[in-house]
């Protein structure tokens, strides 16, 4: 989401892995050495390797072996960010013994996928069941009624687990008619407008800045079979300006984002009647009311899960 | 019954910037992690901080949920900034590249009083006095 636009990255992008063992003392002056070598950041792990000994969670303590990592891009600056690393380490080294770095190349597909065996169908309100492709029908077995849509889960945003998705999608679910037009601003995996499109919507539109979330709305709406109502492109809210107004904008979010969008956008009410915004904590809300109503918008209803927000907006008349 | 911690995980990234890419994705995944669900959280609970490294130390439990803890910037990062260098010194003891006062120092050994094991401001003082000497940077009144 924070992407900017930028050329549509390789479908499987390799990473050259670091990891060095690391005693306590010496994982954060590690990390803080190699920091600005690597790309993004550093992790550092500890597995707990007495699992289940202590009665309370609160007590209970990862105390294996510590492991720093860090990820090089595979191009150009490879060899002399290694070096700057191995340098680094060295040095430190000199302190107290470091062994020296190990190294294993990474591909996106190892960890894309990885944690996928955690995610299970869900039902979101009475109606909403949202259901990984790599469970059957059979074994999560619909009721009359039910609106079921095929999620896989990808590296886009959006995976029905969030409060701020299950909010959106139950906004969408009330305020969605047969025959409106829709338009989901940061669309991420798509599963509001698919939702939408679901709910008898005659156009969805999704945008995103995010080249992975264009071709994730793409994919997920021909797999639950609206590619004919659902379309995607990547851009933002002004993309779709020739397409207004709609009849419902959604908008999952962050706060800053749909502040900078209400202040920015010209005519922002002219875009719909009816808004959903959401990716709102509960301490950010009044902002973003403020917001809304600077921009001709409002509130009509407010949506709370845990400590995050939707709110619900229309186009003020007079 | 009891949740049984798996491991925990402490990432040193930028507020607001957390993607699914390295060093996220290789180091949260194979934990279970919804990694998105991740990254919003981190995003929503770091926004107002842009600019400063926000470690999160992540607990993973045995069931594949998560909670997670953001700290303070590292105090190099806090001694970097408030000395206006962008780099500490390889060869500290001669080759000083910049100054720091006392009033700031004060001020990092404030913020990181949580993170520090000093018990008063005085050696939490000390602490960020010493991590800015061993970087090259000279403590002045």
């Amino acid at each position: 989401m924070q992407h900017a636009q930028s050329a549509t990255p390789p479908e499987n992008p390799r990473w050259l892995e670091v990891e060095i063992d690391a005693e306590e003392e010496l994982a954060d002056p590690i990390s803080e050495a190699i920091y600005e070598h690597v790309e993004g950041g550093v992790a550092i792990e500890q597995l707990n390797d007495r699992l289940g000994t202590a009665d309370r969670w609160e007590d209970e303590l990862a105390t294996g072996p510590i492991k720093v990592r860090g990820y090089l891009p595979m191009d150009e600056t490879l060899e002399s960010r290694k070096l700057a690393i191995e340098k680094a380490i060295f040095y430190l080294g000199m302190v107290r013994p470091i062994a020296a770095p190990r190294y294993r190349v990474v591909e996106q597909s190892d960890w894309a996928n990885a944690w996928k065996v955690a995610f299970k169908p869900l039902r979101l309100g009475k109606r909403i069941v949202i259901r990984p492709s790599w469970i059957s029908a059979a074994e999560f077995p619909s009721q009359p009624g039910d609106v079921t849509l095929l999620l896989d889960p990808g590296l886009a945003f959006g995976t029905g687990l969030h409060p701020t998705t299950q909010m959106c999608a139950l906004a969408v679910e009330e305020q969605t008619r047969p025959g409106m037009r829709v338009l989901d601003v940061g669309a991420g995996s798509g599963v509001l407008a698919i939702l939408a499109a679901k709910f008898g919507a005659r156009e969805a539109l999704g945008v995103d800045t995010d080249p992975e979330a264009d071709r994730a709305t793409r994919e997920n709406a021909a797999i639950n079979g609206v590619a004919d109502v659902v379309t995607s492109r990547r851009g933002s809210l002004a993309d779709a300006a020739e397409e207004r107004p709609f009849d419902l904008v959604v908008a999952n979010i962050l706060a800053g984002v749909i502040i900078a969008m209400l202040r920015g956008t010209p005519s922002l009410a002219s875009y719909g009647p009816r808004f959903i915004f959401s990716g709102i904590l509960d301490t950010q809300a009044a902002d973003v009311i403020a917001a809304m109503e600077a921009a001709g918008l409002r509130l009509v209803e407010r949506k709370l899960i845990a400590d995050w927000v939707c709110l619900i907006g229309e186009r003020a008349t007079g | 019954m009891a949740k049984k911690v798996k491991s925990t995980v402490k990432i040193n990234i930028e507020a607001g910037k957390a993607t699914p890419a390295p060093p996220i994705g290789p180091s949260l995944a194979p934990h279970g992690i919804n990694l998105m669900m991740f990254c919003k959280e981190y995003n929503a609970r770091t926004a107002q901080q842009a600019g400063n490294i926000i470690p999160a130390t992540i607990t993973v439990f045995s069931d594949n949920s998560f909670t997670f803890v953001l700290g303070t910037p590292p105090t190099a990062q806090l001694i970097r900034k408030g000395a206006g260098v962008d780099k500490g010194s390889g060869v500290p003891n001669r080759n000083k590249v910049g100054k720091i006062t006392r009033a700031k120092v004060k001020e990092i050994a404030q913020l990181k009083m949580k993170d520090l094991n000093a018990i008063d401001i005085e050696g939490a003082m000390k602490q960020v006095e010493g991590s800015a000497r061993s970087m090259g940077i000279e403590v002045i009144d």
